[in-house]
This record gives C-alpha cells, sequence and structure tokens, in this order.
C-alpha cells in the first residue's frame, strides 16, 4: 500500500513502516527537526503539527492515516498569520529553553487562523501543551500581540 | 614579558576572520569569590570579522535560564561592542589535565547552582575590555597617536582630535598580534553601560521559533545508527534473563547489547541495568524494544515505597530515630519552656521529578583511542571525563560538542545517558544516537528530595520568635539550614537526619531550597495569623533592621535581612498587599534567599468558585544585585516561580515496590497555561550589588506563597504537598 501526502506542499510517499508516528517520520525521515519529541502519548503537544490546517499531535498520528492529507511543520509557515505568530514570539521572548515552542507555536497559529481574537479564556482552553520552563505568561501575551499584528498586516 | 602572553592571540584559518582567544594569565583572578582562582589560564573566543560583525563563542551553557545571552552581554559590554552586529555561537569544549584532574583550558562551561553569573562576571567583562584596549592599541598605532586620544563606542575606534573612526572589523587583525597590556582593563562605571541592564533578546530566538536543529536530540553524525533501552525498572535491580529472538526479527534492528548497572563509589546509580537495541532507524529500535522479553532481579530495594520514605523520615521527626545536628545556638529546649506559645507542626514535600522536556539523547562515536559525542549536559567536562572511563581513553581524546538543551533543572548534571552512549558506541563502528522516552526519563530520574519536617517555633508574650528547633528528614542532599529565620531568632537548631536509600534523588532546581522555603514560610505564617498579625508586618518585623550575617551555605558569604525585607515589601505593593479583598480571596506571601539572589512573591487564589479553586494573581519581586538583562530576570522569575507552583500542585513521584509508578504525563499530571494566572507583575529590585544568578532563586518560596494564600482564601492551612486546590 502506498501512502501519499504533503509536508509544507511537497509530495510524500510511503510503502513501509506505515505504524510508524508521523512524528519520526518528519524527524528520522523527512530531516525535519522542528517537530519535537516529547512524550509520545499526546499529552504534551510538543510535537504539534497542523493536518489540513488543525493542530494535532505528530506523535499519534501513523502514517497509514495520513493518504491525501496535508500536513505542515514549523519549517513550513509561511502566510502572514503564521509569520506574526513568529514574530509575536520574537517581540515578546517568549521562550526559556525553547524545546517545547515550535509546539507551541504551531498550536497558537491554528488557533489563530480559526478565531483571529481569542480571549484569555479561550486561549486556556486551546493551548493545552505543556511548557516545562513555564513561559505560560508570555505564550499568552504572544497570542494576543500575534492577534494585533495579524490584523495590522490585515 | 612572560612568555605565557606572548601568543594568546591567533589568526584563525578560515579566510579574512579575526580569531581572537584571549587569555588573561593572572589579573583575570577575582577576589569576590575563591572559585574564580581556579583559572590562571583563561580566554574566550571572539571571532572579529573584517565586515566588523563579531561572534561570540558564548562559553556557558545554555538550558533555558539564558547564560548564552548574558555571559556574551558581558564581554560584548566591555568590548564596547555593537550588540546588532554581535551573534553567538556555543564554545567549543578545551579541556587540560592539571594536578587535580580534568578542567576547562579557558573558561568555564558549566552551569548550576545558579553560579555562572556570579562566577564569570568579573572575567567575561575584563575579557571583553582587555580586546577592547587591544584594538584602541591597534589603532593607536595606525594613526600614530597616542592611545589617551582615541575613544570606542559601537564597534568602532574613534580619533576625537580628527573625527577619523576605525571600524573593529579593519583593526582585528593588527590587534590580534598585540601583546596583552601589562595591566587589567579598566572596567566601565554602570552608568556607561548601553548592553548589559537592556531588555535583550535570547540569542537563539530565530533558530527556536524557526525550529531549526539546535538541540542535542536534533544532532546527527553520518551513517550514525539508532538506539533505545530497556532499563530494569527496580531500583538497583539486575538483569535475570533476555529473549531477543523476536526483537531481533524486527526490520532494522541491527544488534541487542546488555549493559549492566554501575553504582557510583557514593552509592548513588551512574548506569541502570538494560538491555539496548540497536537498529537502522529510531521507530525500529523502538519496536526491537518492545519485542523484547527481559525478566529482573528486583534489587535489594523492592520493599521501598514513596510512603515507607516518609515514614522513617517522620518516625526522626518525632524522636525515634538518631540525626544529627546541624546547627544549636542559645537554648532552644529552655526558650520552649519560658515561651508564650509554642507552634509545632509538619511539612512534606513529595519525591519531585525532572521532567526534563527533551529527553536524554547523546550521539556518541568511538574510532580506536578518540571519541567524539554530541550532546547538551550541564558540565560538558564531566562528559569528556564520563566517555572516558568508560571508554578507557584519555579525556583529552574524546571531543565533546555541547548544544543548547531542552531543561536541565539539575539533571543534566549526571551522565547517566552519557555512560550509555559510550557503551554502546564500544558495540558498533559507527556513530550511535541514544534516545530516551519520556516513560526512560520519569522512571530513570534522580528526584528531588522528599522531605518530612517538623518545625517548632516559640514565640514571648510580646509575639516576638525566640525559639525555633527544625527537625528534617530526607534521603540526602543539604537542607539549606543557613537561610533566614537562621540568625533571626536567638535559640536556633537544626537537627538532620538521612535515609540510605536505593531510591536515586540528587539536584533539583535549588536544591533543597524549595523544601526549606515551604516548610518555614509556612510555619511563620502560621504564627502570624494565630497572633492575629499582618503575614507581611510580621515578616519585616522578623528581618529587623537590615543587616548582613555571614553565610556558610553553597553561593554566597553573606546574607542579608535588609535585602530580603525589600523584596517581601516590593512583592506586597504591587500586590496592592493592603486593600482589603472580598471573602474567599487570599493573598499568601512567601520569600526566600537562593544562592545568592533574594525573591518574595504573593499569590492570591480564589475559592468563591465551584471545583477547584484558582489562582487569580502573582507579583514577585528579585534583588539579584545589578540587573544585567531585565528581560531574562522577569522571564526567570515567571518561570521559575510557576515551576514552583507546579511543585506545590502537581509534581509528585510516587514509588512503590522499589520502582516509579507515574510514568508519563498521564499519570505524572503537569501545569498548564489554563493553571496559571492572567495576572503576574514582576519588579527588580536594582542595587550595585554583584549581579548573582536568577535560574533557581524564583522557584523556592512558590509552595509557602500558594499555601499561605488557601489559608487566607479558606482558613484551611494545607502542610503536605501536592496542595489541594478542590474548593
Amino acid at each position: 500500500m502506498t501512502i501519499s501526502f504533503t509536508v509544507n506542499g511537497d509530495a510524500h510517499q510511503v510503502i513501509d513502516q506505515l505504524e510508524m508516528p508521523l512524528l519520526w517520520y518528519l524527524r528520522d525521515h523527512a530531516d525535519l527537526k522542528g517537530t519535537k519529541f516529547g512524550c509520545g502519548i499526546g499529552q504534551c503537544g510538543a510535537c504539534t503539527v497542523h493536518l489540513d490546517g488543525y493542530a494535532v499531535r505528530s506523535c499519534s498520528i501513523t502514517l497509514q492515516m495520513l493518504d491525501g492529507k496535508d500536513i505542515k511543520t514549523i519549517e513550513g509557515l509561511s502566510n502572514k498569520l503564521e509569520k506574526a505568530v513568529q514574530t509575536a514570539w520574537k517581540k515578546v521572548d517568549v521562550p526559556q529553553c525553547g524545546y517545547c515552542q515550535s509546539g507551541q507555536i504551531m498550536a497558537a497559529s491554528a488557533l489563530l487562523s480559526q478565531n483571529p481574537n481569542p480571549s484569555d479564556e479561550e486561549i486556556n482552553k486551546a493551548m493545552t501543551n505543556i511548557c516545562r520552563c513555564g513561559t505560560y505568561v508570555r505564550i499568552r501575551k504572544a497570542i494576543h500581540e500575534a492577534a494585533d499584528l495579524a490584523y495590522e498586516v490585515g | 614579558m612572560d612568555l605565557s602572553r606572548r601568543r594568546f592571540l591567533t589568526l584563525s584559518a578560515s579566510a579574512g576572520t579575526m580569531l581572537m582567544t584571549i587569555n588573561l594569565p593572572s589579573f583575570a583572578r577575582t577576589t569576590e569569590n575563591k572559585t574564580d582562582q581556579m583559572h590562571s589560564n583563561w580566554s574566550v573566543y571572539l571571532h572579529i570579522k573584517p565586515d566588523n560583525s563579531i561572534i561570540i563563542e558564548s562559553p556557558v551553557q545554555d538550558m533555558g535560564q539564558h547564560m548564552k545571552t548574558t555571559g556574551a552581554m558581558m564581554i560584548a559590554e566591555e568590548l564596547d561592542a555593537d550588540w546588532s552586529l554581535v551573534s553567538c555561537v556555543a564554545a567549543k569544549t578545551h579541556l587540560e589535565k592539571t594536578a587535580n584532574g580534568l578542567r576547562y583550558k579557558y573558561a568555564s562551561m558549566d552551569t548550576g547552582g545558579s553560579h555562572a553569573v556570579r562566577r564569570n562576571w568579573q572575567i567575561l567583562r575584563t575579557a571583553g575590555g582587555t580586546a577592547r584596549q587591544m584594538l584602541i592599541s591597534a589603532a593607536a598605532k595606525r594613526w600614530q597617536c597616542p592611545e589617551t586620544q582615541l575613544s570606542t563606542r559601537d564597534s568602532y575606534v574613534y580619533r576625537q582630535s580628527t573625527g577619523e573612526k576605525l571600524s573593529y572589523g579593519e583593526l582585528a587583525k593588527q590587534a590580534s598580534v598585540l601583546l596583552l597590556p601589562d595591566k587589567p582593563p579598566k572596567l566601565k562605571d554602570k552608568t556607561a553601560y548601553t548592553i548589559i541592564g537592556q531588555d535583550v533578546v535570547t540569542v537563539d530566538i530565530d533558530e527556536i521559533v524557526s525550529g531549526r536543529p539546535l538541540f542535542g536530540i536534533d544532532m546527527e553524525m553520518p551513517n550514525m545508527v539508532f538506539a533505545v533501552i530497556e532499563r530494569c525498572p527496580y531500583f538497583h535491580g539486575e538483569i535475570e534473563s533476555v529473549n531477543d529472538k523476536n526483537a531481533l526479527a524486527v526490520p532494522g534492528v541491527i544488534k541487542i547489547v546488555k549493559i549492566d548497572q554501575v553504582v557510583g563509589d557514593d552509592g548513588i546509580k551512574e548506569v541502570t541495568a538494560g538491555v539496548a537495541v540497536v537498529a537502522t532507524n529510531y521507530w525500529a529500535a523502538t519496536q526491537g524494544r518492545k519485542a523484547l522479553e527481559v525478566t529482573w532481579h528486583q534489587g535489594p530495594w523492592s520493599h521501598e515505597s514513596s510512603e515507607s520514605l516518609m515514614q522513617d523520615f517522620e518516625r526522626f521527626c518525632r524522636g525515634d530515630e538518631i540525626g544529627r545536628t546541624l546547627l544549636k545556638e542559645g537554648d532552644p529546649q529552655q526558650a520552649f519552656k519560658h515561651s508564650a506559645q509554642v507552634f509545632d507542626e509538619c511539612y512534606q514535600v513529595p519525591l519531585l521529578a525532572h521532567a526534563c522536556m527533551e529527553p536524554f539523547n547523546a550521539v556518541a562515536h568511538i574510532q580506536g583511542n578518540k571519541a567524539k559525542i554530541i550532546t547538551g549536559h550541564q558540565f560538558p567536562s564531566l562528559v569528556a571525563s564520563t566517555v572516558a572511563k568508560y571508554a578507557k581513553i584519555d579525556p583529552l581524546d574524546v571531543e565533546v560538542v555541547p548544544t543548547r538543551m531542552g531543561g536541565g533543572f539539575g539533571r543534566r548534571f549526571y551522565s547517566d545517558f552519557v555512560v550509555e552512549a559510550t557503551l554502546l558506541a564500544k558495540e558498533t563502528d559507527q556513530p550511535v544516537k541514544l534516545v530516551w522516552t519520556r516513560e526512560d526519563e520519569m522512571t530513570q530520574d534522580y528526584f528531588g528530595q522528599s522531605t518530612f519536617t517538623r518545625l517548632k517555633a516559640g514565640v514571648d508574650s510580646q509575639g516576638k520568635l525566640v525559639a525555633w528547633h527544625h527537625r528534617q528528614g530526607q534521603i540526602d542532599g543539604s537542607v539549606r539550614e543557613q537561610c533566614f529565620p537562621y540568625q533571626l531568632i536567638e535559640n536556633f537548631q537544626v537537627d538532620s537526619y538521612q535515609k540510605r536509600s536505593g531510591t536515586p534523588t540528587g539536584a533539583w532546581r535549588g536544591p533543597g531550597h524549595f523544601q526549606l522555603a515551604f516548610a518555614t514560610e509556612s510555619m511563620i505564617d502560621e504564627v502570624a495569623h494565630a497572633l492575629n498579625q499582618d503575614p507581611l508586618a510580621f515578616r519585616l518585623e522578623l528581618m529587623g533592621p537590615g543587616k548582613e550575617y555571614p553565610y556558610r551555605g553553597y553561593g554566597a558569604t553573606v546574607i542579608d535581612s535588609g535585602r530580603m525585607a525589600e523584596c517581601y515589601q516590593k512583592a506586597g505593593e504591587l500586590a496592592n498587599w493592603q486593600k482589603e479583598r472580598p471573602r474567599g480571596l487570599g493573598l499568601g506571601i512567601a520569600g526566600h534567599f537562593t544562592f545568592g539572589s533574594y525573591a518574595a512573591f504573593v499569590v492570591e487564589v480564589d475559592s468563591r468558585v465551584t471545583g477547584s479553586m484558582k489562582i487569580t494573581g502573582i507579583w514577585g519581586a528579585i534583588d539579584c544585585g545589578l540587573p544585567l538583562n531585565p528581560n531574562h530576570i522577569r522571564n526567570q522569575m515567571e518561570g521559575g516561580f510557576i515551576d514552583g507552583l507546579n511543585a506545590a500542585m502537581f509534581n509528585e513521584v510516587k514509588i512503590d515496590g522499589g520502582q516509579v509508578l507515574n510514568t508519563n504525563f498521564h499519570q505524572q499530571p503537569w501545569i498548564r497555561m489554563a493553571d496559571t494566572p492572567t495576572v503576574f507583575d514582576v519588579a527588580i529590585i536594582e542595587n550595585d550589588h554583584p549581579p548573582t544568578g536568577v535560574g533557581e532563586p524564583p522557584t523556592a518560596p512558590a509552595g509557602a506563597a500558594l499555601a499561605n494564600a488557601i489559608y487566607a482564601a479558606t482558613g484551611k492551612r494545607q502542610r503536605k504537598l501536592p496542595l489541594s486546590l478542590e474548593a
């Protein structure tokens, strides 16, 4: 069986190790190291990517589930909103160790694409990724900042 | 001329790039801290390029405490560099052997104990100032004028009389062949700072927000293989039997390697017994691991549980075990007899997990008597000595490539994953990349100490604390008894009991401080409330008139009650402490001194909700001496305190039958966005004291601040972590 999907717009086809989680395909086979391994059971969100525009945890999605799907990773962030999120993250200087931040950025950009101006309560509901360094105060601030920036760039 | 001062500056081979290695043979020594004197031959690497850009090899390892940024700021400030032209890379590891063992040839690269700012403050500035002096000398030669006519600013040397300027990039080559100046450079007055004191952004920010390879787990070597290890779940257990037939049948699996446990002379595990699966890719290795059939000898500690440990500590605190008196001043027993009121309470902190976000990993390659290892570790020299020991080669033949760490918190001081990678690299000609799973990380931790503390406090008829008796049981590590309220209460005693155990414990973010602060700051609060005194005013009264006392513990030589009081006061001010809150909304305050820095926090808890109480506000104040990068000080105040709240609310390692029960985040919940308040304000107290660290100090007060807030909101006192927020 051949599974065909795209990663950041590029066509990918796989035929074996189809039970492999997308996370390890991205990291070890597609050489996209931005998606991080944190827990392997969908709890921490360090491996968050976009699947057809929605934030998903790539450690809990296997290759066989991906036929016809479009995947976007941190390396593929490109539209105005996504750039605004990255800019906001830099402006607020969110990271400490930085390891979870690509997952946080992917979760935040998915949130903002569905809800351009989320309230604190909505951010709390959507942002369930663990930051071990506890940068939540800045993540929240950066999401509001990104919402403003995206609105400005229109 | 001292020969050792001649060849400090060398041209790098790369075209047009100036590599300046500035050794500071003697004057880098500082009287501030004896540990600095270990290095008599010290340098940093500065690459000053013809285009005037500067690359600083930032020596100290970064695990999120931002020393990669702060260290470079210290150098750039005294260099008078234009920060916008500066970029930073991680320094290479250069080691040398001395009579006292292996040490860094140049700058110390270690991080831990919040020491990196304290120990590097003088030497990194001196290095930058020396480079600046030499650039001035080069310019003076070029212009044939006295150096006194020249000044520097933003990576240029200026000649005032003619208005001419030369960029550092134009001068670096000439500067590099000069001899070092005879005298140490005159360091700037803080009023002249242009970089220090500014809100500087993390030097790795672009890599982080765009997901570029940066961490150890992102690193590769050509032609490498992957390994995972099934480890003995029992502390100090051994392999009984292995059937690897099915594992070897998994496509991609190359070989199976048995690893015997090694226990160090100190009784602490160096490496756990395990069975490694080496494969062509990581996923195949994990599938091979699943297919292994392994049975284990349970080892000598299979009777142990987190509860049995706590009961043992409690027996000591009740007087049924013999301990050791760490401190005794005055006559506490007599003073209790004469006290108007005596308080006697017990406080418990469970074993604490590190849960570094990046699971441990290393890429190792051994060829003959040479080794190369890429890994994130708090102490790169320990990586070299560990690889050398297990590969049986010379440590100077180990190339250590350090990387940014996805969290450390004290756990990346230990080298078990380095031992494993070395043992596996010995078994194959190819480089091996070892990656731990989260389950590996949680079950193979060196946990933060669990403690049972009994505190007895006596007050006189005026409501003044006159006697204090602290008894504490734990497996290992420091009690931090030198911290307040020691020296503030006349009759004072600390007794400690340490219980030999198979449960591995070790450094956890400000080791011992979080546990000590939870007990002492809870008790102080209890006394204040019982005396109908305002908890903030009671603390300020206890601190008394500001006074510097000697500090005989790690990380400082003095402790100042005035500086502590100012933090309490400032945190209270930010929180609007005096403002009457509605019933059910409570404020709690706590502060602590950790490794030279003072931090105090106020927490607001709302109990007027059904279900779970909510933390609705946090206000913190820190005195870490001269503030170097306010942006990163605030970041640590936020994150460090939230880590402390996690320890107060969630972090609890459960042990039974000599093994860990909670193996991943589904069983070990962790603090998330929704648990943290939108109100979080931080004040940095500015002064001229030498700068001190911020990686650990914000964490310690969190347990007591939250417990005290819950008490203020509900009238119920909780003395055992994790605290319940059930409304």
